[in-house]
């Protein structure tokens, strides 16, 4: 169970274990990954490292989260403006949410009832009941291009990154009101909570940097600069976060610097740097922190990364533009 | 009764703090925009019958459609710069009298930055005449070099990439295809001579080799047929493209696959290098399109595209840098923390030595981005950007 989304507390580790406990038996624990280039989505072993099974999904599949309970993959079909829930054991579409246009990014509420997901081209937020599929509502203005969206922890509030606005708009998804904005650096991509949600972290791809909020007082405590000898900094492109479950880490891809930086959470130190592959963005790490899998976008596969040793291990071909991995254990 | 006041004083605070993020009571702040009536620019005109009475050939081209989608795109900064953009515009009608008309306007309106559509000529007498009022002016159309190198002003900014930043991208592309051998077609008008010295420039710089420059003639007089006749004007000689610089693109449209020899057309046609194409799926450009053709019915154009960027340069100064001291936007635009985002791949930010605007330029055919130079293959100390136009030691403008 490695929802990236959510953070470690004590129910969802119980549930998790109970998960594992009944799943591990039947099922291998499983990668999938959605191709928005080919429409598809790739469902890899993550023992083995062999391609179980290339399945269908809506046009240009990108962000996806599983929701354990239901053993459903909800995608994102960006194309089809739409959310396919996929069987992650017929593998065969059972439903879709309706979402507004061009669902990108979506998170999921910690008691799995409800979605949220940015509308990229309306600047709009559209908050869904997973159960009907049916639009709750819709909360417009949050910011020129939508794109990452996290639930709190609590989740009483989302957090929206804007990428034309170079802000975090923070809503009230049931309330649909903007409760707050915070500027942070330019084109901010994606966030993750950290510290039991203290902490938001902020990519900022073409400021190059990440911006760590103060989730109390709204304001930016950190600011973390990458800096390696060989690559400019112009192509330092930071997208997505893997942050590791014991709390201590915070994987970042870099995108065009084709590099993964690892981050100490504790005093945003860049520990290292970890070669992947061309335009290295979407992360996910396994349960255990030992495995990390990257997707690269430009160079059509995904990098398996043994966080000991700070090493890509593996990389696999995939669909064409491999956007988000998700771990299933 | 101290309690009651301070209780109070936060309980304002507060308001005005509520106020700031959602309330439309915001300090205007105005921006101007100044364009031609006549502007030969943007004549009316097709090349085929169908062409002009077509829907899908949009006759209204003037670049204020992407300053209109900028405006509404910086709206959302106006809770972080704490003012309300307003976008107030003068087309001119007698060109004598366009400087005073502006300023005229500038001074009434109390307008703190500006946006030029104009031909170099009108817009270096322009950009003069209210030099004194220290106002920060952004062209967005005119692409002449002189502005960059010899005849620059401290207060004139450019969105819209120079002739020799396109020149040089096709440069960059024939060298690293290895097609150094260029016959050069040169068109009538004095714009057109000027992008052919651009060219030869570039070529040098690049080190291809131009075989010949041609001058050509649109018509049909058989007594000029070296001049208006394509297997003549590219006939007897060797060569691995064709370059041609015509700005009506009326003659430049038919030499694509009709060259005497198979040859690359690139230039004024073929493969044109452009600060802005439709048809680019990267970096977030699907989104820029879409809102600009959902705003205006119509493909988005570089000048557009200039326009739109110098607008969100505006907003993007006076989010970053609004509460420092002294701020000015001549400081902001050339600071090394500006930082902007066109939708085109990397940061862009402007030049200090000549005040343009850095950036991508897409080297495209009427429907695909072939490719986006500056290539990999050319890099620079400092900014691979600057391998691309004017350098600091070839322009005048900062001595």
């Amino acid at each position: 169970m490695a929802l990236k989304i959510i953070k470690p507390n004590f129910i969802i580790i119980f549930i998790s274990a109970l998960v594992l406990l009944i799943s591990s038996n039947v099922k291998a624990d499983r990668v999938v990954i959605s191709n928005e280039g080919s429409d598809d989505i790739t469902i890899i072993d993550l023992n083995t490292y062999e391609i179980l099974n290339t399945i269908e999904s809506g046009n240009r599949p990108r962000d996806m989260h599983y929701i354990p309970g239901t053993n459903s993959l909800l995608v994102a079909a960006s194309e089809d403006d739409t959310i396919n829930v996929i069987d992650m054991k017929t593998l065969k579409i059972i439903g879709n949410l309706e979402t507004g246009d061009d669902p990108e990014i979506f998170d999921i509420s910690p008691d799995g009832k409800v979605a949220v997901v940015s509308n990229e081209d309306d600047n709009e937020a559209t908050v869904i009941d997973i159960k009907t599929g049916k639009i709750i509502r819709v909360i417009e203005d949050v910011g020129i291009e939508p794109e990452g969206v996290n639930f709190t922890p609590d989740g009483k509030y989302v957090f929206i990154t804007s990428e034309g606005t170079n802000t975090i708009i923070i809503i009230d998804p049931w309330k649909g009101e903007i409760v707050e904005e915070v500027l942070v650096g330019n084109r901010p991509r994606r966030g993750a909570f950290n510290k039991n949600g203290e902490e938001y972290w902020v990519t900022n791809e073409l400021g190059g940097t990440v911006s760590v909020i103060d989730t109390n007082t709204f304001l930016i405590k950190h600011t973390i600069n990458f800096e390696k000898k060989g690559i400019r900094s112009s192509e330092i492109t930071p997208v997505d976060f893997a942050m590791s479950n014991n709390g201590n880490l915070a994987y970042i891809t870099l995108g065009r610097s084709k590099h993964v930086a690892v981050v100490n959470t504790n005093n945003y130190e860049v520990i290292d740097y970890i070669l992947a592959g061309s335009r290295v963005w979407g992360a996910a790490i396994t349960a255990d922190d030992k495995t990390l899998i990257v997707t690269n976008g430009q160079s059509d596969d995904i990098s398996i990364i043994d966080t000991d040793k700070r090493a890509s291990i593996k990389s696999i071909a995939v669909g064409r533009t491999p956007h988000t991995v998700r771990i299933i254990e | 009764m101290r309690i009651i006041l301070l209780k109070l004083v936060i309980i304002v605070l507060f308001l005005s703090s509520i106020n700031s993020l959602y309330a439309d009571e915001k300090e205007s702040f105005n921006i101007g925009y100044y364009d031609l009536e006549k502007d030969i620019r943007y004549d009316e005109w097709g090349v085929h019958p169908v062409d002009i009475r077509s829907n899908t050939n949009q006759l209204y081209k003037r670049p204020i459609a992407g300053a209109r989608l900028g405006l509404k795109d910086i709206k959302p900064f106006q809770r972080m710069a704490k003012v309300k953009f307003k976008l107030m515009s003068l087309r001119i009608k007698n060109i004598d009298t366009a400087a005073n008309d502006i300023l005229n306007h500038i001074n009434s309106n109390n307008i703190k930055i500006i946006l030029l559509d104009l031909p170099v000529t009108k817009l270096s007498n322009v950009v003069n005449k209210i030099s004194n009022l220290n106002i920060a002016v952004i062209n967005v159309s005119s692409k002449n070099n002189e502005l960059r190198s010899s005849n620059c002003n401290q207060n004139l900014f450019h969105t819209i990439p120079s002739e020799r930043m396109l020149s040089d991208s096709l440069a960059q592309y024939l060298s690293d295809k290895k097609w150094r051998k260029v016959l050069m077609l040169t068109g009538p008008l004095e714009i057109d001579k000027a992008k052919s010295e651009s060219f030869i420039e570039s070529a040098k710089q690049f080190g291809l080799k131009i075989i010949d420059n041609r001058n050509f003639l649109l018509g049909n007089d058989p007594r000029a047929r070296d001049q208006n006749d394509l297997d003549f004007l590219t006939g007897s000689a060797k060569y691995d493209a064709v370059y041609i610089s015509d700005t009506h693109k009326e003659f430049s449209y038919r030499v694509p696959f009709a060259t005497h020899i198979p040859s690359a057309v690139i230039g004024s046609s073929g493969l044109t290098p452009r600060a802005w194409h439709w048809s680019y799926l990267r970096h977030g450009a699907p989104q820029v399109h879409g809102r600009f053709e959902r705003m205006h019915q119509r493909r988005m154009t570089e000048e557009d595209w200039a326009a739109w960027i110098a607008m969100r340069a505006i907003a993007e100064a006076l989010v970053r840098f609004k509460d420092n001291e002294n701020f000015s936007f001549h400081d902001s635009f050339v600071s090394e923390n500006f930082k902007l985002d066109g939708s085109k791949g990397p940061v862009l930010n402007f030049r200090k030595w000549n005040r343009q605007l850095r950036q991508p330029i897409m080297l495209s055919t009427d429907n695909w981005v072939t490719s986006i130079a500056p290539l990999e293959s050319f890099v620079h100390r400092e900014n691979n950007l600057d391998t691309i136009g004017i350098d600091s030691k070839t322009s005048k403008c900062s001595k």
